[in-house]
């Protein structure tokens, strides 16, 4: 299923619910899908905020035993999340930066990321492997 | 839907999807805190990284009066995600169904 999205904190909510419609006909369980929901919020949001993206479409398949979540980022500025620096999340509470955490958290969830850009289009496939 | 409840016992209860949307007025809402709190996550049915934000940015701000949040009630999914967050480290945990 693809559906697009104005690229906006604001249309997180209708971007979860494509998600857990996704899930649900998927029959995936809690677990995956909260991580399918998480990957697809800070993917997003970072589109929308480093990428300044204008619009971005979302397309979940499940292949073999593989879920793909492919994020297409319209209008958008160049930004690889592949390359961000992982945060350092043993530092002491005076040390620890909010921040950096979200691209941590979809590496954490997700066995593969990739990411393409050409003509102002970006584009990051994530897969999960099932069971 | 998100929502931030005060328990008549000064808790504080988080209820919903705490995501990017709602980082302003929860902001507003936890930058008003003061003195050590109990969250109660029973009904957080989800969090992103910034709700974690949230959480990270007002536990630094109340350590400077020896003040601190303590997580209480929390589910599994998000019990990972803060583990693999290091907030284990940095806040008082407690998965639902602790003692």
């Amino acid at each position: 299923m693809e559906k697009r999205f104005d690229a906006s904190v604001d249309t997180l909510q209708a971007a979860a619910d494509f998600a857990n419609e996704f899930c649900a006909q998927e029959r995936l369980d809690p677990a995956a899908e909260f991580a399918v929901g998480l990957a697809i919020e800070e993917i997003f949001t970072n589109l929308v905020k480093y990428g300044r993206a204008t619009s971005i479409s979302i397309r979940l398949q499940r292949v073999d035993a593989e879920i793909r979540i492919t994020l297409t980022g319209f209008d958008v500025d160049p930004f690889d999340p592949t390359l961000a620096p992982s945060p350092v999340v043993d530092l002491p509470l005076a040390e620890r930066r909010p921040g950096g955490l979200g691209l941590h958290l979809v590496r954490s969830l997700m066995d593969r990321m990739e990411y393409a850009h050409s003509d102002r289009t970006s584009t990051i496939t994530l897969a999960k492997r099932m069971g | 839907m998100f929502d931030i409840r005060l328990r008549e016992d000064g808790g504080i209860v988080l209820v919903g999807r705490f995501d990017a949307a709602q980082v302003k007025s929860a902001d507003a809402f936890f930058g008003a805190v003061s003195g050590s709190k109990v969250v109660d996550c029973k009904d957080l049915e989800y969090i992103s990284s910034a709700g974690l934000a949230v959480l990270l940015r007002t536990q630094k701000r109340l350590a400077g009066s020896g003040a601190k949040l303590r997580l209480v009630q929390i589910n599994r999914h998000i019990f990972d995600i803060l583990r693999y967050s290091g907030f284990d480290q940095i806040f008082e945990l407690e998965a639902i169904g602790s003692p």
